[in-house]
């Protein structure tokens, strides 16, 4: 009697903190083959119409098999009205896709309820027992039974532990549910911007095999997975301490994408300078180039130079030295760098006509102290534009 | 005569790539390593940052035009060598920096 009421009593703990757990939702029965098939089967079971016509829109044939392996496929006709359709294509892989979200949101959600539900449930029971035991404890008599009663608590306690520690790993329901959520958006969001993409450069199986993903993202053992991952990536970052700063501009503040474009711009215009200006050999012949390369930067550094809000970056670049044999450049700047700036500033105080290259050093490094300050980098690209405009 | 940069770790890990590939033309410098870094400022305030380590260069036409910056998980090593990338600090060098305010292992590859 006091054998079988300790196993019924376990039974019933281990059956409700379980909670009978799935590692994953379910999509069908032919999830079993996902090892491997799992393309091939959501293209049989779910997709088989939507992936004729995407091979006629996108290739202008289709076959009757989908896997690869066995005798080679017939080959069927395509009617004239999908072939070869590009956007067909594409709007046929996006109404998979978007199909294939609903799907899997709808498993996930009914999989999630479920989960939370029976692991709350699991609980509830679980407490319920432990306090009855615990006050059967309390009133009643005889040495046997109370033996019998903690003997079966220590046992319910225990599949309490290593059913949270085997099956969930610890983890409550909502830490779970908060990572697969959380996988799941990061995934969508890479997929919903693959939308766009053509057929050619975001084909059929691409597309089913991030679903593949997507369903994966909103599964117990990724979750899992992202968790331990995360735990010891934050780890790694936690090794390296504490690093004290003063200030961290935000990303628009560094680079906004108008930025970006004139970065590059002013970049390109630089480097098509350089080359100019630096030209060896046959001057002569390049003396053209040379020339109005040499008047654009002119022009450039003049504006800097007369305008006082360039004061303290025009006093940064005179105050650096040339670099003596060996040592090594001040600032973030390159021996090479410095010492084409040092040649430049050494003719300014001297008084001395300055060269092309010497008003690329100027005018490069002007720009590149300016780079991560607003209001100065936007003059500098101003003097840019009409030097651009003087030369025309 | 490498220098760091702090860059903000709640960036997306695509505006942390435009923003350090716009950066190295600015700065006429390439990049060498990120690394993210839990920080704390004079106020007590915290952040996470990802420290970008740079290398000046001699001139522009030395800088990598194109950074990509791509999660371990997703990488297409194929497609990055058919592009022409090359992989930095190496073959299978991981960085690991904050990707909208979460730790992650990021490849980073570049070309001219």
């Amino acid at each position: 009697m006091n054998k079988k009421l300790i196993i019924i009593l376990l039974v019933i703990n281990a059956l409700l903190l379980t909670g009978c757990p799935k590692n994953e939702p379910k999509l069908g029965e032919n999830t079993k083959e996902r090892n491997g098939l799992l393309l091939n089967v959501l293209k049989r079971e779910f997709f088989p119409k939507e992936w004729l016509v995407y091979q006629c829109a996108a290739f202008g044939t289709q076959t009757d098999r989908i896997d690869q392996a066995g005798p080679a496929p017939v080959v069927l006709t395509c009617t004239a009205l999908i072939k070869n359709d590009p956007e067909l294509a594409k709007s046929m892989r996006n109404q998979v896709l978007d199909n294939s979200v609903g799907i899997i949101d709808s498993a996930y959600g009914s999989y999630i309820r479920s989960l939370r539900q029976k692991r709350s449930i699991g609980e509830f029971m679980a407490d319920l027992l432990f306090l009855g035991g615990s006050t059967a404890v309390g009133i009643v008599n005889g040495e046997r039974a109370l033996q019998v009663l903690g003997t079966a608590l220590t046992g319910a306690s225990g599949a309490r532990k290593s059913a949270n520690v085997n099956l969930f790993d610890e983890k409550t329901t909502n830490v779970l549910i908060k990572q697969m959520n959380a996988s799941r958006s990061a995934v969508l969001s890479e997929v919903n911007q693959q939308k766009d993409k053509s057929a050619k450069s975001y084909s059929f199986d691409q597309a089913l095999t991030d679903m593949i993903h997507y369903f994966e993202a909103g599964t117990l053992n990724q979750a899992f997975v992202d968790l331990d991952t995360q735990a010891t990536l934050s780890a790694e970052i936690a090794r390296l301490g504490v690093l004290k700063l003063k200030d961290v501009k935000d990303v628009k503040d560094i680079v906004s994408p108008e930025t970006k474009a004139s970065v590059e711009k002013v970049s390109d215009k630089l480097v098509e300078l350089r080359e100019n200006v630096n030209l060896n050999g046959a001057v002569a012949a390049n003396a053209t180039r040379i020339n109005d390369s040499t008047e654009f930067l002119k022009s450039v550094w003049d504006k800097i130079v007369a305008d006082s809000d360039f004061n303290v970056t025009v006093g940064t670049l005179m105050a650096y030295p040339a670099v003596a044999g060996g040592a090594a450049a001040a600032g973030n700047l390159t021996v090479a760098r410095q010492n084409r700036l040092a040649a430049a500033t050494s003719k300014i105080t001297a008084g001395q006509p300055l060269i092309g290259i010497d008003y690329y050093a100027l005018v490069s490094e002007a720009h590149f102290e300016a780079f991560g300050n607003g209001p100065l980098y936007v003059k500098v690209l101003k003097f840019f534009n009409e030097a651009n405009k003087e030369k025309k | 005569m490498a220098f760091n940069i702090p860059f903000p770790g709640k960036a997306t890990l695509k505006e942390t790539e435009t923003t350090i590939e716009a950066y190295q033309l600015g700065k006429c410098s390439n990049l060498t390593g990120i690394q993210g870094r839990n920080a704390a400022f004079d106020d007590n305030s915290a952040m996470n940052v990802n420290v970008a380590e740079f290398e000046p260069v001699d001139h522009l036409a030395l800088v990598h035009r194109r950074l990509i910056f791509v999660e371990t998980s997703q990488v297409d090593f194929g497609a990055m060598a058919a592009a022409g990338m090359t992989q930095l600090g190496g073959d299978g060098h991981e960085f690991t920096i904050f990707v909208s305010d979460k730790p992650k292992s990021i490849f980073i590859f570049y070309r001219m």
